[in-house]
């Protein structure tokens, strides 16, 4: 067997950044602090064309398997941290020897003394090639162990079929493949000035030691904001304010309320149940979903039409982003309640095989006469039926 | 086929990691506050709908982390209006304890009525969390009264998934 090829001293650096980094922004879980990055026992991930794209890193000692990240080597991946998979364990030597027992009962000839190679024949999709005397003796899909088909691949562009080997590199486009380099390098470089002197360990996952190298904010990964009195990013102070329900059935009424006060239009819950047509406080009544439409009219009407108001029948998480980018509350239906939302957060990355976070920051008039402000609730597990935004006439 | 729910231990591992990693995002709760026990919520037809990780301090009610039946975090509700302030909070056992809560519900129900054990479920929406009490009057008129912390009233309408917002 070949000598072990070691991950360059740079390279671990970046895993130790990368992985501590991901543990500052809360995005690794508590139990990764001071976790063991199996460095040595990191696996190289070939190209098709041979060239190493990355390094798949086992995360945790022995013991406590937390899973393995992927850290890229190959600039034209266009980040270092290419991702972490959490849970699933990753054995270098155990899938070895798994590829070579599946290698002989198949009969590949000279398996024994081949050379082996974890080749990514489609990107992510990783297989292990059996090289003999620098020829492929046979690739092998990791877990399934198919032979990977030879390659019949004409047009460069051309979209890969399912069981398809084909090069992430020799086929990424030239100018994607420009902007990938250069985003890799930008931040390549920003952590060499930040860490012209390694830390000592680079063997253990530690959030701590990163902040007090690189001093930088939790932000750098996550997108929020909050109403505020301007849409000025200095001197900021958060301007919303929380109305519960007066009666059980008023949710409206009282989102109303919330987003008329903010624009300091200031009336009673009764009133504005009133003009909703929701009944008294000792005989109120929901709105119905034909008279949706009326909120509209509400804010309008109640606004002396300096609210220009209007209903959304299908929202997105982007249309409450750039509401809340304008400075502007919105009201929320989901089946069955009414809301209004005054915040925002995103991730920008995920942990592998879960959606990035959204969250919304929901002022909810629910339970009557008290409402929760609900920081964050997460825009993926919810469904939203309605949204109501209301922009102030300008002169 | 619908998946089985997660359990209560699962669903105080997700409002922790939840905690944690800043999706419940509430410092003071985090430092100061302690995670009580989950309670199941129940659909209106029995099944499980979630669960409800309240987070006490002192005795007040901080908030709570709703987890669905599938285990995925769904929201972190403060009953804080400002970081750290507890004053605006509701006792946690206006939400939590069911001897209080019946007690709630009497005051919306006849003195002779019979009154079952408080169930955690929701009014209209998952998103109202709020206990029922079924009530059956001397002449055998039956009711369900709703307890969400300091309110109570008697159900008007039906508590279908989704109706109009109310």
């Amino acid at each position: 067997m070949a000598a072990k090829v070691r991950i360059a001293k740079e390279t671990r650096l970046f895993t130790w950044i990368e992985l501590s980094h991901l543990r500052a922004l809360d995005v690794l879980p508590e139990s990764f602090e001071k976790a063991p990055i199996g460095v040595d026992d990191a696996t190289p991930i070939h190209d098709l064309n041979g060239e190493v794209l990355f390094w798949r890193t086992p995360l945790g000692g022995p013991q406590r398997t937390l899973g393995f990240a992927d850290i890229a080597v190959h600039p034209a991946l266009g980040e270092p941290l290419l991702g972490v998979s959490s849970g699933a364990a990753w054995n270098e030597d155990a899938l070895r020897k798994a590829g070579l027992s599946a290698a002989r009962e198949q009969g590949v000839k000279g398996a024994e003394k081949a050379e082996l190679r974890f080749v990514a024949y489609s990107f992510p999709k990783i297989a292990l090639q059996f090289l003999v005397n620098g020829k492929e003796a046979a690739m092998l899909e990791l877990h399934t162990w198919q032979p990977v088909p030879p390659s019949t691949r004409s047009l460069r562009y051309e979209p890969p079929s399912n069981f398809e080997r084909w090069s992430f590199l020799d086929e990424m486009p030239d100018d994607d493949r420009a902007e990938r380099v250069e985003r890799f390098n930008r931040r390549a470089r920003r952590w060499r000035r930040k860490f012209t002197r390694a830390p000592a360990d680079l063997s253990v996952l530690n959030s701590r030691l990163f902040l007090e190298r690189v001093k930088i904010e939790r932000a750098l990964l996550v997108s929020s904001r909050e109403l505020h009195y301007s849409t000025r990013n200095t001197d900021h102070v958060p301007c919303y304010e929380l109305r519960g329900q007066e009666t059980s059935v008023w949710c409206v009424a009282a989102s109303v309320q919330m987003l008329l006060d903010f624009y300091r239009y200031e009336y009673t819950q009764v009133r504005l149940a009133q003009e909703l047509g929701l009944g008294t406080l000792t005989n109120p009544n929901g709105l119905p979903y034909s008279r949706d439409g009326d909120v509209v009219t509400v804010i309008e009407a109640m606004s002396c039409n300096a609210l220009d108001a209007a209903m959304n029948t299908s929202p997105t998480f982007s249309e409450f982003v750039s509401e809340i980018n304008a400075n502007r509350p919105l009201i929320s239906f989901v089946p069955g309640h009414s809301r209004t939302v005054a915040g925002y957060t995103r991730s920008f990355i995920s942990v592998i095989g879960q959606p990035p976070f959204r969250g919304l920051l929901v002022y909810d008039p629910w339970p009557p006469n008290a409402g929760v402000i609900t920081r964050w609730e997460n825009f993926n597990t919810s469904t939203y039926r309605r949204t109501f935004t209301a922009v102030l006439c300008r002169a | 086929m619908t998946a089985a729910a997660v359990s209560g231990d699962e669903a105080r591992r997700v409002a922790a990691r939840a905690l944690a990693s800043g999706m419940a995002d509430d410092e003071f709760a985090r430092a100061c506050g302690r995670l009580l026990d989950p309670l199941r919520i129940h659909a209106p037809d029995g099944r499980t709908a979630g669960w409800m990780v309240p987070i006490e301090l002192d005795g007040a009610l901080l908030g709570f982390v709703q987890v669905q039946a599938d285990g995925k975090f769904h929201r972190y509700a403060a009953f804080q209006r400002r970081p750290g302030a507890t004053e605006g909070c509701p006792a946690a056992a206006a939400w939590l304890d069911e001897a209080t809560i019946t007690d709630r519900a009497r005051t919306v129900t006849g003195p002779s009525d019979r009154l079952s054990p408080p169930v955690l479920t929701y009014d209209a929406s998952p998103d109202r969390l709020a206990w029922a009490i079924r009530v059956v009057s001397p002449e055998g008129k039956r009711s369900t009264v709703f307890v969400a912390g300091d309110s109570a009233w008697t159900s008007v309408a039906s508590t279908m998934r989704d109706g109009p917002p109310g």
